[in-house]
C-alpha cells in the first residue's frame, strides 16, 4: 500500500514542474549596419540549471549570433537551431550575456526575462 | 485462453491504429504548400505515429485561436504575421510553448502525449527544422482549422 501511494506522489511531482520566473522587459533589436550582429561559436559545453529545476545544456560548437540588447547585456539567439528552456512550459529562449557571463535568458515570445540564480561562465570565441 | 489473448490483441491494434490520422504524405503535398510572403511566417504542428497515449487529442491553440488538432500521425501548418507566439493545448492541464516568429520564418511544434495524473497530456514543443522535416515526412496532412 505504501508503494502505491509514494507512485502516485511521485507521478503528482513529476507532473507539477515549476514555472520559469520571468519578468517583462524592453527588447532592443541591433541595428542592421552598426556591426552589433557578432557572431560567437561556444567552446565547452556548458550545464545551466534553470529556476524551474530542470537543466540545459549549451553544447560546444552551437553558434550563436547577437541580435539586441535587454537591460544593457547582449542577447544572442541561436544562429542554426531553435534553443528552448523549460519549466511548466516550453518557452524559446535567447542567451543573456554579461560579458562571457551568462546571466539568463531572454524569452522572445513573451518579451520577457529570466535571470539565473546560479550564472555560468561560458567560454566561447 | 490463449485464443481470447489473440483476439484481444487484434481489437487492441486495431483501435490503435484506427486512431492514427489519414492523409495524403508530405511528398504528396509539398508543392501545393504556398510560398510565404515577407511578413508572415509558418507554423508546423505535428504528431508523430508513437502509440503511447494514441486515442489522447486536443485542440491546438495559437494565441487564443484554435488553429487544429493534435491528432496521432498527422500534420498541418498556419501562417500568422511575424510577431510573438503562444500555442497551446488542455487536457487535464494546459501546456504551451512561446516563441516569436519572424518574416518568412518557420517554426516547427511537435506534440506528444506527457503522463497526467488522471489521464495524459498534450505537451507542445518546438524542434529543429532537421529532426522536424524528417519526422513529418512520412506523417499524413490534414487541414488546419478554418479562421
Amino acid at each position: 500500500m505504501k508503494q502505491l501511494w509514494l507512485s502516485v506522489v511521485m507521478v503528482l511531482l513529476a507532473s507539477c514542474a515549476a514555472e520559469i520566473p520571468r519578468q517583462p522587459t524592453t527588447f532592443i533589436p541591433s541595428s542592421e549596419g552598426e556591426g552589433h550582429s557578432r557572431v560567437i561559436q561556444v567552446d565547452e559545453d556548458a550545464d545551466v540549471r534553470l529556476p524551474s529545476g530542470y537543466s540545459r545544456s549549451i553544447r560546444a560548437g552551437s553558434i550563436w549570433k547577437q541580435s539586441g540588447t535587454v537591460e544593457a547585456r547582449a542577447v544572442y539567439k541561436a544562429a542554426k537551431e531553435v534553443f528552448t528552456i523549460e519549466g511548466t512550459h516550453v518557452h524559446e529562449a535567447y542567451l543573456l550575456l554579461d560579458g562571457n557571463t551568462l546571466v539568463g535568458f531572454f524569452l522572445p515570445g513573451e518579451s520577457a526575462v529570466s535571470w539565473l540564480k546560479q550564472k555560468v561562465t561560458l567560454k566561447f570565441h | 485462453m490463449r485464443m481470447l489473448r489473440c483476439i484481444g490483441l487484434f481489437t487492441l491494434l486495431a483501435f490503435l491504429a484506427g486512431c492514427a490520422a489519414t492523409g495524403p504524405k508530405m511528398s504528396e503535398v509539398k508543392s501545393t504548400i504556398p510560398a510565404l510572403s515577407q511578413d508572415q511566417g509558418r507554423i508546423y504542428f505535428y504528431r508523430t505515429r508513437s502509440i503511447f497515449g494514441a486515442a489522447i487529442t486536443a485542440d491546438l491553440r495559437v494565441n487564443g485561436d484554435v488553429v487544429g488538432r493534435s491528432t496521432r500521425g498527422s500534420f498541418f501548418f498556419v501562417d500568422r504575421p511575424a510577431g510573438n507566439y503562444e500555442v497551446a493545448s488542455s487536457t487535464e492541464t494546459e501546456k504551451k510553448a512561446t516563441f516569436a516568429l519572424s518574416g518568412r520564418e518557420t517554426k516547427y511544434v511537435r506534440t506528444y502525449v506527457g503522463m497526467g495524473i488522471l489521464v495524459g497530456r498534450i505537451i507542445p514543443e518546438l524542434v529543429n527544422a532537421d529532426e522536424a522535416e524528417k519526422e513529418m515526412a512520412d506523417l499524413a496532412y490534414v487541414e488546419s482549422a478554418k479562421k
